[in-house]
């Protein structure tokens, strides 16, 4: 067959002529885009609707913040208490067996209503404990791994489909967490581990908390997370005192979050708005009871009795820092009053009670 | 000849029907595709665009186990590999040596090797190694940090070595004091003043303080521990040695060095008193001795106005005797003197009374008169015989 039996247009093309005013009309308009464009390329950076970007600043990401949920449960009805705190007795040669642990831990929870109650069935549960430093167990400077172990079992025997343990060292994370012996309780226990990277990292932004409204946070471990404990040793801080509950959610924070040193009791304070977790359950069973954080010398560990849970993270540490790091009701630590005041400004703040006042809101039982 | 209508229709590789721009209808399956094709693609970037950052490889992740269950045993040959040796370290019978920073390797007991390369940190870094703590040795003129973690081979014990390079003797013993518990007794050999934990040793030498902290208390963490005590500190870098006024304590009066505190600021809670040294006395609980030096006579008097002057609103004046005044606390009834001796001054505070006062400050008094003060403030170290 040939070319010209195969016609290229239709047959029923007809040809559209251009007339001289339609001509000059797409001629205009060409020429304002092109003008438009050229502006928008050439015209000085501080010309109004300039694209010049001379600093890069224009280019800069910006990053939406998100907020993190509120991830508290109203306590059972009935249930007085506030804080469970559960004393157990070490076996002869001081230490303490599994099952006693696991004892005081249930204990301590089912003072407050119990694990049931606020974990349930397919929820992702999001562990975070302290491993702030490369530091064997023994010393008191991060959480104790066999009371992670035995709490991911719990949580895992309550129905959630999935644990995870989560926390930003600042010292390389793989070591902190090997060395404090938290990743491997946390595999033994049937949970999973999440390092930070430099993609696990959000901004967060919480509202009336003054030094970190927008601020980096350890976001990952966070997605479509249901429920959220802290757990956390008791011990000496250098800079603020004492370091338990509330000042665990530090190891969340992202950037040049050491700057915060300057002002310790209003990061520490914003930190209890930053994240409302569902349970804070405080190890007083290790505790670091001078030169901490960081400790050294474990003869600075006094062996406690007590594990402790609560719905109200202020009076736990306000109990904790009485009646388990032994000091003086007096020098409470400035960050307590002041997360009290954040969280009873706070809009967020709900029914939960955020209290220094833990009187008549603690219930003790004592284990065998 | 043109092709047969049929034959032209066969020609078409997918459909046999008129190319759609010449259609009239198109039937109701293409139409149905066209429009369930659309939507899928739609929905599809609908689902990347909420997804945006969020993905989480890790959720994706195959798991351990069902890798484990499907791998297979891997019978490849391989050559076997040499170990890489650093070719800027020295090497002994074809091995390098291990590598410990600046630490010297006698001070490693056989079997002992580093886990991971050593590690510095200066004033700008030390958060990166003990955030939160970094504020106490940086107030105690904190210059770096030199970390090493090592290990047994062939077992699980470890060490953690810490060496801080507080710049001063002065600064040495003030962290030192400050991290140490009252009442623990510190071992002096040589120039070392430290002690054993149960998991390690903790000590100084010279200007640099030290942490040993095992995993776990072995023999062999302790042994290792004990082991670099004894021999680390022949290869360190000296600075200028002990200070006048620590000789002078524990060298010559004879207070033991657990007893001895350096106050680098803020002594009696004053900003302008700084370079205190204090020595808690044996016989008489909460009472401190303390001798301070300043750069000339001149100084040291201003400052003993200073004190004085300040003092003086919690205190009354019991006696003043040219350079020397005691002073009673209004509410406490404790003692607090104050003397100078040329550029020295030196008191003590917390006396239950006037005579237990004079008594502890005479023999002070004694030294610095009968001892001409050194101009530099310093003397060698080995003049410090500490009392053990």
């Amino acid at each position: 067959m040939s070319k010209k039996e195969k016609p290229i247009q239709h047959p029923e093309y007809v040809k559209a002529p251009m007339e001289r005013r339609q001509f000059f009309g797409k001629i205009a308009a060409a020429a304002g885009i092109a003008s438009v464009a050229g502006y928008a390329s050439f015209a000085p950076g501080n010309w109004p609707g300039s694209l010049k970007d001379e600093t890069g600043l224009l280019s800069k990401p910006r990053h939406k913040p998100f907020q993190i949920p509120d991830f508290r449960v109203q306590k059972p009805t009935g249930v007085f208490a506030d804080v469970g705190v559960a004393r157990g007795s070490r076996q002869a040669d001081g230490t303490y067996s599994s099952e006693q642990l696991a004892r005081m831990l249930t204990a301590s929870i089912d003072q407050v209503g119990g694990i049931k109650h606020y974990i349930k069935n397919g929820d992702i549960v999001l562990i975070k404990p302290n491993v702030a430093f490369d530091r064997s167990p023994n010393l008191g400077a991060t959480s104790n791994p066999e009371i992670l172990e035995t709490l991911i079992r719990m949580v895992l025997e309550a129905g959630a489909q999935e644990v995870r343990v989560a926390d930003n060292p600042i010292e390389s994370p793989p070591d902190c967490f090997k060395k404090s012996k938290i990743e491997y309780a946390t595999l033994k226990g049937g949970g999973r581990v999440y390092l930070p990277d430099s993609n696990s990292f959000k901004m967060l932004h919480t509202p009336g908390a003054r030094l970190i409204e927008n601020w980096w946070f350890f976001h990952r471990p966070f997605l479509n997370v249901d429920k959220v404990i802290g757990f956390s040793p008791v011990k000496d801080h250098n800079l603020c005192h004492a370091s338990m509950g509330m000042k665990n959610w530090y190891g969340l924070l992202g950037g040049t979050r050491n700057q915060f040193h300057q002002d310790i009791h209003n990061i520490v304070s914003d930190l209890s708005i930053m994240i409302r977790p569902t349970l804070t359950i405080v190890d007083g069973t290790n505790v670091l009871m001078i030169n901490g954080p960081t400790g050294g010398d474990p003869s600075n560990v006094k062996k406690g009795d007590v594990i402790m849970a609560g719905t109200d993270p202020v009076a736990l540490d306000s109990w904790a820092f009485e009646h388990v790091l032994e000091r003086d009701k007096n020098d409470m630590p400035t960050y307590l009053t002041l997360a009290q005041e954040k969280h009873a400004s706070s809009p967020l703040k709900g029914e939960i009670r955020y209290e220094m006042n833990y009187e008549g809101r603690v219930k003790e039982v004592q284990l065998g | 000849m043109a092709p047969s209508p049929k034959k032209k229709k066969k020609e078409k590789v997918f459909n046999d029907r008129d190319r759609k721009i010449f259609r009239k209808r198109i039937s109701k399956g293409e139409a149905v595709f066209g429009v369930c094709f659309v939507a899928f693609t739609v929905l599809m970037g609908v689902w990347f665009a909420l997804q945006r950052d969020n993905y989480d490889p890790g959720e994706r992740d195959v798991s351990d186990r069902v890798l484990e269950a499907q791998s297979v045993e891997d019978k490849l040959y391989r050559t076997p590999l040499l170990r890489w040796t650093d070719p800027s370290v020295a090497h002994a019978g074809g091995v390098a040596a291990p590598d410990f920073g600046v630490f010297p390797a006698a001070a490693f007991a056989p079997g002992w090797a580093p886990s991971a390369p050593p590690q510095t940190f200066d004033d700008k870094t030390l958060y990166e190694k003990i955030d939160g703590q970094e504020v106490q040795y940086k107030a105690y003129g904190f210059k770096s940090l030199s970390f090493l973690a090592i290990a047994i081979t062939g077992g699980s014990e470890e060490i953690n070595i810490e060496l801080y390079d507080m710049g001063e003797f002065q600064n040495a013993l003030g962290i030192f004091s400050v991290q140490r518990g009252a009442d623990r007794n510190v071992e002096a050999n040589g120039d070392v003043f430290s002690y054993m934990t149960d998991a390690g040793g903790i000590g100084m030498v010279d200007k640099y303080y030290f942490k040993l902290t095992g995993n776990d208390s072995s023999e062999a963490i302790l042994a290792q521990s004990r082991h670099f005590i004894q021999n680390f500190p022949a290869n360190i870098q000296k600075s200028g040695g002990a200070p006048y006024a620590f000789s002078l304590l524990v060298g010559k009066l004879g207070y033991a060095f657990q007893d001895v505190e350096y106050v680098k600021e803020d002594a009696f809670s004053y900003s302008f008193c700084n370079d205190f040294w204090f020595a808690r006395s044996k016989t008489v609980e909460e009472m401190r001795v303390f001798i301070h030096q300043q750069d000339g006579p001149e100084n040291a008097t201003a400052l003993f106005q200073k004190i004085v002057d300040e003092q003086l609103n919690e205190f009354s004046e019991v006696s003043r005797d040219g350079n020397s005044i005691v002073l009673k606390h209004e509410f406490l009834n404790t003692f607090f003197g104050l003397a100078q001796s040329g550029a020295f001054l030196y008191g003590v505070e917390g006396a239950p009374d006037d005579a237990t006062l004079a008594g502890a400050m005479k023999p002070v008094k004694e030294m610095l008169d009968a001892e001409a003060a050194p101009a530099a403030g310093t003397k060698p170290a080995a003049e410090a015989k500490p009392e053990a």
